[in-house]
């Protein structure tokens, strides 16, 4: 597969798992489909450099922070000195 | 069915036997596994999905975001940069074609060429591409899915069940027919 195409399909499904209103499910799957396509095996060259692709990580951090530090927390106000 | 006696007197079926071997190297079995695991990703589906939109709310990502989406237009991100040098590129390319040439000459099985591949990729991409631009959720893992010829997961599992080189070329050949059927029901 060329490295082009390859690189794209990374960004597909990237911006795929990123959707708002999707299953878990299908989010789970296309996260699979990422690895499977960017993952190396063993040692294996590279793929694809650093050069050929560049995700943008705020959204994908957005998310994670959303997740892993709820605003709303029930147990919030117990830290709270 | 033939029956076969041992030593001690314990009578044992051949074909059990034959079945024993063949159990390891069962490509279905994997896709037993997988279909088990799937299985297991349905009991995912009762998260309630109406949180998600609130999660997602500041991102700045929405559904209609995709209709501007191609497989040669990424506008929304920045684009890859290109590559410095194109010669050395294209020779690396040459050096994996020529490698890919030597195993598949080397393989007891014919395959497709290289530019056969390449236009049946262009095909899945195609369809991967219909569906997201359809939003069509349910049909896209099917076609997504078909990108896994590309990477086969053979070594992984023979490297897991400590097979060796010749229970190896046996594995391909099955995962080689698996992949085959597997195109073909998703065809039809």
């Amino acid at each position: 597969m060329p490295v082009s195409t390859r690189a794209k399909l990374v960004r597909l499904f990237y911006e795929l798992a990123l959707l708002p209103g999707v299953e878990p499910r299908l989010i789970r799957s296309w996260v699979d489909d990422l690895s499977r396509i960017l993952a190396n095996k063993g040692d294996a060259p590279r793929k694809i450099d650093p050069e050929d692709l560049q995700l943008p990580w705020k959204p994908l951090w957005r998310a994670l922070r959303k997740e892993l530090w709820p605003k709303k927390r029930a147990y919030e106000s117990s830290y709270v000195s | 069915m033939p029956l076969h006696r041992s030593g001690e007197g314990v009578r044992v079926h051949r074909s059990t036997l034959t079945k024993g071997r063949v159990y390891i190297l069962e490509p279905n079995k994997y896709g037993r596994g997988v279909s088990a695991s799937a299985a297991a990703h349905q009991e995912d589906m009762d998260v309630n999905s109406n949180l998600i939109p609130d999660f997602f709310s500041s991102l700045g990502f929405s559904l209609g975001r995709l209709d501007k989406m191609d497989d040669d237009d990424f506008s929304g991100l920045e684009t890859p940069p290109e590559i410095d040098s194109p010669s050395a590129a294209q020779g690396q390319m040459e050096k994996q074609l020529e490698s890919l040439k030597s195993y598949l000459d080397a393989l007891p099985y014919e395959c497709e060429t290289p530019e056969e591949m390449e236009t049946k990729l262009e095909f899945i991409i195609g369809k991967i591409d219909v569906c997201v631009r359809s939003k069509n959720w349910s049909l896209l893992p099917n076609w997504s899915h078909l990108l896994h010829w590309y990477v086969p997961p053979t070594i992984h599992y023979a490297t897991h069940l400590g097979l060796n080189s010749s229970q190896l070329a046996v594995a391909e050949i099955s995962n080689a027919r698996l992949h085959t059927s597997q195109a073909r029901a998703s065809v039809l």
